[in-house]
């Protein structure tokens, strides 16, 4: 976590000390983890306008999704990378991110064993991951302030088991520029 | 993303069928789903193999459903397996901690579904542990039958059997016409290079006896006999990447396994016991079921070996009736 917040403050540092055109965005939209599994993301996002075709983007990711049976996640994260802008208003980009994954427990019921042999209802607290990701993406900004995009998204929770668990989602939503 | 929503809403299963819930003991967080005919009075706890493997993909299986419409089955994750959750140290990667952990899951089962009752049954890894587990500290006294599916019991003579089913193939494979004489030959060096290799830490035997078909009789047919719905345990399951995820990877942690001998444990069982082995299983050769049978201490009359013809590691993957067929009429007679 310190890692994550060090990365955090470089990155946010480096964007905000940039004297090219900045432009804020805030966006939401659905969050589908292996695509079914419903979620909701919003998102802020701060991007230089390096050139005309060519910006540097540095987003922040909030959501949450459920996975039946398995676990609801909450997660944050901050992704950094480039966006290459067509004239027609399509553009495409790739950001790698570092963040968090709170999990916690989707079942019926979640019981609890103590070490003297007694079991009793257990709290659906699951982990706190480090959650590293890798997200391309591809969206249309409209004339005017609106944009609307497709954001794939690979992201890990570590540590899991001996080592660590990846999954896939695709996102779907909207900004709007400040 | 309206379709995506559809299909996530739409039933499943594996979202919706049983009781679906999760224990939490020494960090790990476990899955059990007890699933089945609601109205039996009967219960089978299963032990899933590995160890790494999962129970929950016992589900998708002909012999399992064919249980389920008579039975109540219980079907659990061990830590470092399957879709088990939590963040547990390394340290407790010992069968000593699995046995455990299988006390605790009993118990909870025992707990919360009171009055039936209950039969243990576990495949490969999963028969060494409940072999482990019934044998120690009185378990047996809550089940009326232990079924034993190719289960492991004693790593040395395991090891040595595996071996002896593999050499015993090889000479034929090596005359046949066309035959990979390099891959064939690879293995009887293999074998004078390592006369005793761990029956958990080392690959290449399971790999050997897979290509001699001793792990699944006939692949082809028996996915054809069970079918996989792929696109279901991907996008209508509880099923997450994490069942990928093998957390057993070290061979140091291998090698604790190595070294188990269960057989004390079996002259304290007593209770009712089916081994159920498949002929033609190369991963733990039929002998380890005599081995079993000639070891427990249940009376003969209450101890029964079955061999299935042209069946491998898994009978309920290969032969999936006749697995049905057996399991009732032991779980009948003593239930």
């Amino acid at each position: 976590m310190k890692k994550f917040v060090i990365i955090t403050l470089v990155l946010v540092a480096a964007a905000m000390t940039s004297k090219a055109q900045t432009n804020i965005r805030l966006g939401g939209g659905y969050f589908g983890k292996t695509l079914t599994y419903p979620g909701v993301v919003l998102d802020v996002e701060l991007e230089e306008q390096v050139s005309e075709k060519q910006s540097m983007v540095l987003r922040m990711d909030l959501g949450y999704f459920v996975h039946k049976r398995a676990f609801h996640g909450l997660f944050m994260d901050v992704g950094y990378g480039f966006r290459r802008i067509f004239k027609s208003g399509l553009y495409l980009e790739q950001l790698i991110g570092v963040g968090g994954l709170q999990t916690f427990l989707n079942a019926d019921e979640v019981y609890e064993a103590g070490p003297d042999g007694t079991i009793k209802t257990g709290n659906r607290w699951g982990n706190l991951d480090f959650s590293p990701s890798f997200q391309p993406g591809v969206g249309f900004h409209f004339p005017g302030k609106s944009s609307v995009w497709i954001r794939p998204k690979l992201f890990w929770q570590i540590p899991h088991k001996t080592s660590s668990a990846y999954n896939v989602a695709l996102q779907v939503g909207y900004s709007v520029k400040l | 993303m309206m379709a995506a929503l559809m299909v996530s809403c739409a039933e499943s299963e594996f979202l919706n069928e049983g009781d679906f819930f999760y224990l939490k003991y020494k960090g790990a967080d476990m899955p059990v789903w007890v699933k089945g005919n609601p109205n039996s009075d009967v219960m089978i706890i299963t032990l899933h193999g590995g160890p790494g493997d999962a129970g929950m993909s016992f589900t998708i299986n002909r012999g399992f459903e064919l249980l389920e419409k008579d039975y109540l089955m219980v079907y659990w994750d061990q830590r470092f397996s399957g879709m088990t959750q939590g963040h547990y140290d390394h340290s407790l990667m010992t069968p000593d901690q699995f046995i455990e952990d299988t006390e605790k899951i009993v118990d909870l089962v025992l707990q919360k579904y009171p009055g039936k009752s209950f039969f243990l049954m576990g495949h490969s890894w999963g028969g060494q542990l409940a072999a482990g587990y019934l044998g120690r500290n009185n378990h047996q006294d809550a089940f009326r039958g232990w079924i034993d599916l190719n289960g492991a019991i004693y790593g040395e003579l395991e090891s040595q059997l595996m071996k002896e089913w593999i050499l015993d193939r090889v000479p034929a494979k090596l005359v046949e016409p066309d035959s990979d004489i390099e891959f064939w030959q690879w293995i009887v060096d293999y074998y004078e290079e390592n006369p005793a290799p761990g029956n958990y830490s080392a690959y290449e035997p399971y790999f050997y006896v897979s290509a001699l078909r001793g792990d699944a009789y006939n692949w082809e047919e028996t996915l054809n006999v069970n079918p996989i719905p792929y696109n279901t345990l991907v996008f209508k399951s509880m099923f997450t990447f994490s069942y990928y995820v093998y957390g057993f990877g070290h061979q140091k942690d291998m090698e604790k396994w190595d070294v188990l001998d269960y057989t004390p444990e079996l002259g304290n069982i007593t209770i009712p016991s089916l081994m159920l082995w498949g002929a033609d299983d190369g991963v733990v050769p039929p002998g380890v079921a005599d081995y079993v049978y000639e070891n427990l201490a249940t009376a003969p009359t209450d101890k029964k070996v079955v061999k299935i013809p042209e069946c491998g590691h898994a009978p309920f993957w290969d032969q999936p009736e006749r697995f049905f067929e057996e399991v009732s009429l032991f779980v009948e007679n003593y239930k």
